[in-house]
């Protein structure tokens, strides 16, 4: 919500900017820079074959596809003494582990990637490590009907208690058991800067829409509606790495916005992306029936 | 203590004294006045045009001027070069006050300060001018060393520093923020403004806490002769000026503008900007008071907000507010001070229905000064200044209320800055003038304050609290500025400069121009001051009677601890704030060139600047060096007004600069199905050049004797040729998966109209 006001804030005090300005095509010359290797994966807590994705950077203007790369050899081991080796799924365009395995609190994980990405006929060793965080568990969420200028919305409201110390969350929405946007740039970051330490009650998370036509993010509630929501408890580093990535490539406004820069990376070497993991709690609420104007009364 | 014993020798003369002398009630010129120095009696009678010119020797005199019929003025006059003085008679009234309408015609040769740029606002009025609102800041932004920092903005970069970087003052109030409507407009309303001065980082001691420049207006001091009043009719905007006397001794100056632009939405096809609002206004007022010769009482002040508002958005304000009170004493009419006391308050304020709740947003800055400044001559050819400052900086950084669910604020700060400087400037032979002085400061982080403690990794480790008013860091900071003027001819000189700076507070600032919600704070246990030393040395030369001034001057300035913000730093509500700032050093270095011509129905100047400027800093661009957001390689302005006749008056403005550095996306990458880019390095590459003419036209009806009304019809056009210069650059994709860019620009062609008058 904090974000939300930031955007508001910009919205009207860029106005006159707004209402003045003009577009036109422009032409650049970029110069052709070094290419990169990625690395990424996310490590998920349900119990399945983890996933890796290894790809060469492209030109920003060419119209090539990506540049997956399907000849690395890619392994996964654990604080535990587990390792788990991972193949190229050529349909898929990922590496894929043989076994399957979900994230454990308070275990460390090792992803260990080679390469010959400079064609000098010997592998380059790339490394990151991920640790899963003990879990925040939420005591209840709550689902508001309200009434936005004759429109039917739900605020999503959460209940818990804020550990001590800096804490980073990251949010994801479940409707009747499933993830309508299970993808990284969907996911709600945030850290505690609103309840550093204390209780959130009646926290907004979020404001959906109840009409499937006209909600942007293509998550919406109707009454009746199984809601749920899984927590996971995540490093400042991981977060940071969220944002970065779903600011990216999105266009910096010269009021408000910093200067572009390269999202953080915990790869070693000279690849970027980046090997984090989610271990969520989950909570869950129903949608009630009809909504009301103005919003309901706690 | 050399120089304190060093022999004075007398000086040569040469120097000329002239000036014209106005009937204050006709306006027209006064023939026979006796003008003449009272401790020499070097004179001249004045013309039938009224216009009288004498030689006279340098040094500190009393100039006074007498006519049967107008009883007499005078008025004490330092003299180091050739000097114009404006009289202004009263019929048979008794007037001490000496209006000095201009600087000393060759004050850029002689005067020991180094980059120092003069704006009369009668200049500032013959610029053309964006929407036809004439603007210091805009007329600034010409000057060789400056760059605007974005289109039509009023923010600007001198020799290489951040907008932050420059102190402005006005009547000594500090300006935290200087700019309607996103800086389309500049605070200062040019019916109360008579002059302003920008030093480029060679400021007087008096003056500090910034690195880059001082720029320091002033509102109206003369006393008006009678009720009378000046204003202008725009198309988005108007504005009043009245100013009057009461009794003899004592004047008053009102002024307002306010905009209109949203009368305009309700044309706009989109409903939402159909119920938009954007204005602003502000005011200005000054009191003066003289109790007797030696004893004047002055109070000034001024209020401006901006208001912008959408339907179903919310209402989003800010503004200055600034306030004055100064006591001038003369001891005797060789030992003058000033007493002090400045007040300061910016502030911005949202309120907002964010999906059917309530929100607001409240920040502020405010400053409280108290001064006390002596001027002291000891002879005809030793000059000292001195004096003490204390202010109290309140920050209030943020509260953020959300009805019913959450409260959020970042906790304020306070600090005290104090300052003591001594400044000495002597004559030393006939050729040679010295200026040198310390400043000494001292800053002080006060409570009530949250402090955070951070690791290697700007991580906040932990937090101290200070009760209000509990003192928890001091900085101390000494400032040596020094410069030297060796005049090499009658209209010629040489200088050289050095200068120290500290700078203790920023803005919160990371995109390339200023916006209203940009946040300031204080250097304090996390954050060093920046400082800066600058040497730099001119060449000026006058020419055909002081018609033409040219000069050349280069410098190099070097920067330490000089603030930036981490990649993708979270500056907005962030009570973590000094961990999103890294620090290190800076550079820049350059070559101004100017040339004007100050005289006769063609006036007006060019100047060309080469600059660079860099920075190094730890945790950004990986440490390696890169361009600071401003570094502008070449820069060419020309401004010409051309008086055509009495009644027709034409100005032409014409502005080349390189494009300012930017970082532009050089790859891209896939990260679970989004595409991500990877980004040159910091500054890698610029934008195209920006290029811009404008012209006006000005017709002021021919004037019948008997009215006072005078009336002026003024047409421009800004940006004539619509060279389309980009603000920002955007990447889109067609249809076809194709990525393209595409920039935002704010003006094509603008043309507007204004009438002016003044009765």
């Amino acid at each position: 919500m904090g974000k939300m006001i930031n955007k508001y804030v910009m919205l009207l005090a860029a106005l006159p900017v707004w209402l003045t300005f003009c577009t036109a095509p422009m032409d650049i010359d970029i110069r052709q820079g070094d290419t990169r290797l990625v690395i990424y994966s996310t490590l998920m807590d349900v119990v399945d074959s983890q996933r890796v994705y290894v790809q060469r950077t492209i030109p920003f203007f060419s119209t090539d596809l990506d540049s997956w790369v399907g000849d690395a050899d890619v392994s996964i081991s654990t604080s535990e003494g587990d390792t788990y080796t991972a193949h190229w799924d050529y349909r898929r365009r990922f590496y894929i582990t043989y076994e399957k395995f979900a994230t454990k609190p308070g275990v460390t994980y090792d992803l260990d990637v080679y390469y010959d990405f400079d064609g000098d006929g010997a592998a380059e060793h790339y490394t990151a490590s991920t640790s899963v965080l003990e879990p925040l568990y939420l005591d209840s969420i709550k689902v508001l009907p309200m009434n936005l200028m004759g429109r039917k919305i739900y605020r999503l409201a959460i209940f818990g208690q804020d550990p001590p110390g800096p804490n980073y969350y990251i949010f994801r929405v479940g409707v009747n058991g499933e993830l309508p946007r299970p993808q990284l740039k969907d996911w709600m970051a945030t850290d505690d800067r609103l309840f550093d330490g204390s209780s959130f009650n009646n926290f907004s998370l979020g404001i959906y829409s109840s009409d499937p036509n006209k909600d942007t993010t293509n998550i919406y509630f109707a009454p009746g509606d199984s809601i749920s929501l899984y927590l996971s408890h995540v490093d400042q580093d991981f977060l940071h790495f969220v944002y970065e990535s779903q600011s990216s490539g999105s266009n910096s406004n010269p009021f408000f916005g910093t200067p572009p820069f390269n999202m953080r990376t915990n790869i070693s070497g000279s690849a970027i992306g980046y090997f984090g993991n989610l271990y969520s709690t989950e909570v869950h609420t129903r949608v009630p029936g009809e909504p009301v104007s103005p919003e309901e009364p706690e | 203590m050399l120089l304190l014993a060093a022999p004075f020798g007398a000086l040569a003369d040469g120097i000329r004294v002239s000036g014209r002398v106005t009937d204050a009630v006709t306006g027209n010129p006064v023939e026979s006045v006796n003008v003449f120095i009272a401790e020499t009696s070097q004179g001249a009678i004045t013309d039938a045009d009224g216009k009288y010119s004498f030689a006279a020797g340098t040094g500190r005199w009393t100039l006074h001027a007498s006519h049967v019929s107008y009883g007499s003025q005078e008025q004490r006059l330092m003299l180091n070069g050739d000097a114009v003085l404006d009289f202004v008679l009263e019929p048979n009234i008794e007037i001490e006050e000496v209006v000095v309408a201009s600087r000393a015609a060759d004050a850029n040769v002689t005067g020991v300060l180094m980059g120092v740029d003069r704006l009369d606002i009668e200049q500032v009025r013959k610029m053309p001018s964006l929407l036809g609102e004439v603007d210091v800041i805009k007329a600034i932004q010409m000057m060789p060393g400056v760059q605007m920092t974005s289109e039509g903005g009023s923010g600007f970069s001198v020799r290489g520093g951040s907008p932050d970087q420059n102190l402005i003052l006005l009547d000594d109030a500090t300006i935290y923020n200087a700019s309607h409507l996103m800086g389309f407009f500049s605070i200062f309303n040019n019916d109360m403004v008579s002059n302003a001065e920008l030093y480029k980082g060679d400021m007087p001691l008096r003056y500090g806490g910034r690195l880059a420049s001082l720029l320091d207006v002033h509102t109206v001091e003369a006393m008006p002769e009678r009720f009378s009043g000046t204003g202008g009719i725009g198309l988005i905007s108007s504005r009043a000026m009245l100013e009057g006397p009461i009794g003899e001794n004592t004047s008053w100056h009102v002024g307002g503008r306010r905009s209109y632009a949203d009368l305009f939405l309700v044309f706009a096809n989109d409903e939402n900007l159909r119920g938009a609002t954007l204005y602003f206004y502000d005011t200005n007022a000054k009191l003066i008071h003289r109790f007797s010769r030696k004893d004047m009482l002055q109070a000034s002040g001024y209020y401006g907000r901006d208001v912008f508002g959408m339907k179903g958005v919310g209402r989003f304000n800010y503004g200055n507010g600034a306030a004055t009170l100064t006591w001038r004493h003369m001891y005797s009419d060789d030992f003058l001070s000033r007493l002090s006391f400045n007040f300061t308050d910016y502030s911005y304020g949202m309120s907002s229905q964010i999906e059917g709740l309530t929100a607001s947003w409240k920040s502020a800055i405010r400053d409280f000064q108290l001064r006390m400044d002596f001027e002291q001559n000891i002879s005809r050819y030793w000059n000292l200044t001195y004096g003490v400052s204390s202010v109290l900086h309140v920050f209030d950084p943020g509260k953020v209320s959300l009805e019913s669910i959450q409260l959020t604020e970042v906790y304020g700060n306070n600090a005290l800055e104090h300052s003591a400087y001594v400044s000495n400037e002597q004559r030393l032979g006939n050729r040679l003038t010295l200026r040198y002085g310390l400043r000494m400061s001292l800053f002080q982080n006060m409570g009530e304050a949250l402090v955070y403690n951070y690791d290697d990794n700007y991580g906040a480790t932990d937090s101290v609290y200070y009760g209000n008013g509990r003192i928890y860091h001091t900085q101390p900071a000494f400032e040596p500025r020094l410069g030297l003027v060796f005049r090499t001819g009658p209209r010629s000189s040489l200088k050289a400069a050095y200068a120290r700076n500290t700078q203790f507070m920023q803005l919160a600032n990371n995109s390339a121009s200023g916006s209203p919600i940009d946040v300031w704070f204080a250097a304090g246990p996390n954050i060093k001051p920046q400082k800066s030393d600058m040497v730099s040395l001119g060449y000026f030369q006058n020419l055909r009677d002081n018609m033409f001034e040219l000069s050349a001057e280069v410098y190099y300035k070097d920067m330490r601890d000089v603030v930036d913000f981490k990649d993708g730093a979270d500056l907005m509500m962030n009570g973590k704030l000094d961990g999103e700032v890294r620090a290190g050093r800076g550079r820049s270095y350059g070559l101004e060139l100017m040339a004007s011509k100050e005289k006769g129905a063609l006036t007006g100047f060019i100047n060309y600047t080469l600059s660079r400027s860099e920075r190094t800093i730890d945790g950004i661009n990986g440490g390696r060096t890169y361009l600071a957001p401003f570094d502008k390689t070449h820069s060419l302005n020309l401004s010409v007004n051309y008086e055509i006749s009495p009644t027709w008056e034409v100005s032409l403005s014409w502005v080349y600069a390189t494009g300012n550095p930017t970082t532009y996306p050089v790859a891209r990458f896939t990260i679970d199905g989004k595409v991500n880019v990877l980004y040159s390095d910091r500054n890698a590459y610029r934008f195209p050049d920006y290029h811009r003419l404008d012209l006006s036209v000005t017709w002021r009806p021919p004037h019948r004797s008997a009215r006072r009304w005078h009336g002026e019809w003024n047409l421009s056009a800004y940006n004539v040729y619509n060279k389309k210069n980009p603000w920002m650059v955007q990447f889109k994709q067609y249809e076809s998966g194709v990525t393209y860019a595409e920039m935002i620009y704010l003006f094509g062609i603008v043309p507007s109209i204004t009438y002016n008058f003044r009765f």
